[in-house]
């Protein structure tokens, strides 16, 4: 009882304590990997266009949703996506569908520390010598070798980190999963709003450090006098305005900015249930978004494709963007930063030390709200409910860690977790706060205590554009992935080497859901016999 | 770098930057006493059964 009293009296110590934590939350890889290459293959500087429209009718609208949705289920005494949403859509059905909001983070924690732990062990590789890889040599071989540090590295090669002779890699994650358990059982003022506090700045520095490098790099061979900081600058950002014509391209800037600023993955509406009645929500949810962008457009915008395309050139930045994040990431970069000389290693070192604190301050907000419901819904202190999660996680990471070939078992979850579930939570999200709970009442709420007053067009845009906004880029999203993505669950076509990782991984998704639909039941009773107004009748 | 290159990375830049200074110059400008001084919520008390 008094450890359950002392779980729920928790709250964040400082108004810029949250609006970093949900800032850090959102702020990880995809900011500096995923974001330019995005932009760099959808009409450059054009890509803007969508993608601030994106921002502005889906991205900061959801999130206002979701802040204010999440500070009166604190005021009720609920602090999960479960029980908030089963206030917001008036019963059960929301409940139930506020399941999702548990699955995303705790499913995607799974395989987000095993890739956590890539970036702390490329950061020792940096402070402890280097990555091997010989400048003078032809970039192909470059490429390889980095390629072939990153393929051991992860697992990629065979199943099996260890089997694949990578023990450091099983010893990164343990030391990752550590810190972010310390950090989460510690709790919401004392680990979590402490660790971001200095890890976001120490971000800040690392990304300006690395960002003055990379702009006052000029042209540095000679001999390519073209491969100038100005004409990389120039990669990214040049408009190619046909690209405005393509749907593709506003798919890809509303799916950029979705998975960008974390809405729609139950982390948000589990962070505001720790704010108190007065404290502000617009503001705040505004201040995070626009952190985000900062990390995101500001530094991932400048450094990352203009370093790869002054050392690279034209043909090979090419490859590396259609690389993806990981490719870009792990593979071209390390390239990169062996052209820079002996302040390569430490370039090298600042910025995967950079990506490393992103990604803890990513994923600690992943486990927090899964120990936030354990502990609701069973009604157990926090060492029993935190023991329970590490449970669940340490099978879920290691199969993924086990079964790691190709990525496929982790890539299966990401499609369907982290990206197909992601615009549905939204979905529900905004539907129920729009239509459900009402435009009127809500904007009411949100402005409680604001220090910020939203604009009055976002009544409209929060209950039509924004909807409508996320229904079209769903279909069309599913139209272009689904038939693919379930096609490849069940005919490993373009694996046929590794049956069964895809199938193995929608059965770790089934039972991680069942468990979390069994255990919402068991809160339900529980919430109900404590006399909580988990159906919204109540006004507060 | 063309010279409508230049105008997409500028006004972008303003935009991010803009924002984020307008915003936390918001956020420092209020008391934070005014956020200490709230008291918790009496739901909190009254959850578990």
């Amino acid at each position: 009882m008094s450890a359950d009293h002392k779980h729920h009296t928790e709250q964040w110590g400082t108004r810029l304590g949250v609006i970093l934590a949900v800032s850090g939350s959102a702020v990880g890889l995809g900011n500096f990997l995923r974001f330019p290459g995005q932009a760099a293959a959808n009409g450059g500087g054009a890509f803007m266009i969508p993608y601030f429209c994106a921002l502005l009718l889906v991205g900061i609208p959801i999130g206002w949703a979701e802040w204010t949705m999440g500070r009166y289920g604190g005021l009720k005494g609920l602090h999960s996506a479960p029980s908030i949403l089963g206030v917001f859509a008036k019963g059960g059905i929301g409940r139930y569908l506020g399941v999702i909001g548990v699955l995303i983070p705790l499913a995607v924690s799974f395989y987000y520390t095993y890739i956590e732990a890539w970036c702390l062990g490329y950061f020792w590789q940096y402070i402890s010598g280097g990555m091997g890889i010989d400048a003078a040599a032809p970039i192909a071989e470059q490429t390889a070798r980095a390629a072939e540090f990153y393929s051991d590295f992860t697992g990629r090669g065979q199943n099996g980190v260890i089997a694949g002779g990578s023990l450091a890699t099983f010893v990164f994650w343990v030391v990752t999963f550590g810190i972010n358990i310390w950090l989460v059982f510690r709790g919401i003022s004392r680990g979590i709003e402490k660790f971001v506090s200095w890890a976001m700045p120490i971000m800040a520095v690392c990304a300006v450090i690395v960002l003055i490098r990379v702009l006052t790099l000029g042209t540095p061979d000679p001999a390519h006098p073209e491969q100038s900081v100005v004409n990389g600058l120039g990669y990214m950002w040049n408009p190619d305005f046909k690209a405005l014509g393509n749907p593709q391209t506003w798919l890809a800037a509303a799916g950029q900015i979705f998975f960008s600023l974390s809405v729609g993955f139950g982390v948000i509406i589990n962070y505001a249930s720790y704010m108190k009645r007065k404290d502000d929500v617009v503001l705040s949810g505004l201040t995070a978004s626009a952190t985000n962008e900062l990390f995101e457009v500001g530094f991932g915008g400048l450094i990352t494709l203009t370093a790869a395309f002054v050392f690279l050139g034209t043909s090979n930045i090419i490859g590396a963007v259609q690389g993806g994040t990981f490719g870009l990431g792990f593979t071209t970069l390390p390239v990169v930063f062996a052209h820079m000389g002996p302040i390569g290693n430490i370039i090298g070192a600042i910025w995967f030390l950079m990506l490393f604190l992103a990604a803890v301050t990513s994923s600690i907000s992943m486990y927090q709200p899964a120990l936030a419901f354990i502990r609701e819904s069973l009604g157990w202190n926090r060492l029993r409910a935190t023991t329970l999660m590490v449970g669940i996680c340490v099978v879920g990471s290691a199969l993924v860690m086990y079964y790691s070939r190709d990525g496929l078992f982790w890539s299966t979850i990401d499609d369907w977790v982290g990206t197909f579930l992601i615009f549905v939570l939204a979905m529900v999200q905004i539907i129920c706060f729009s239509w459900v709970f009402g435009i009127d009442r809500g904007m009411k709420l949100a402005h409680q205590g604001s220090h910020a007053k939203i604009p009055r067009a976002y009544r409209f845009i929060m209950k039509y554009v924004t909807p409508t906004y996320l229904v079209v880029v769903f279909i069309a999203f599913c139209w272009s992935n689904l038939g693919s993505w379930v096609g490849s669950i069940f005919a490993d076509v373009d694996r046929p080497y590794a049956p069964g990782l895809r199938q193995g991984a929608m059965i770790l998704i089934a039972g991680v859901t069942i468990l979390l639909v069994i255990l919402t039941r068991i809160g339900e009773k529980r919430w109900r016999a404590a006399g909580l107004d988990i159906d919204g009748k109540k006004d507060d | 770098m063309t010279a409508l290159g230049w105008v997409f990375l500028t006004l972008s830049m303003i935009f991010v930057w803009g924002l984020v200074i307008w915003c936390y110059a918001k956020v420092f400008t209020i008391p934070e006493e005014e956020f200490e001084r709230q008291e918790a919520h009496p739901a909190e008390h009254t959850y578990i059964p």
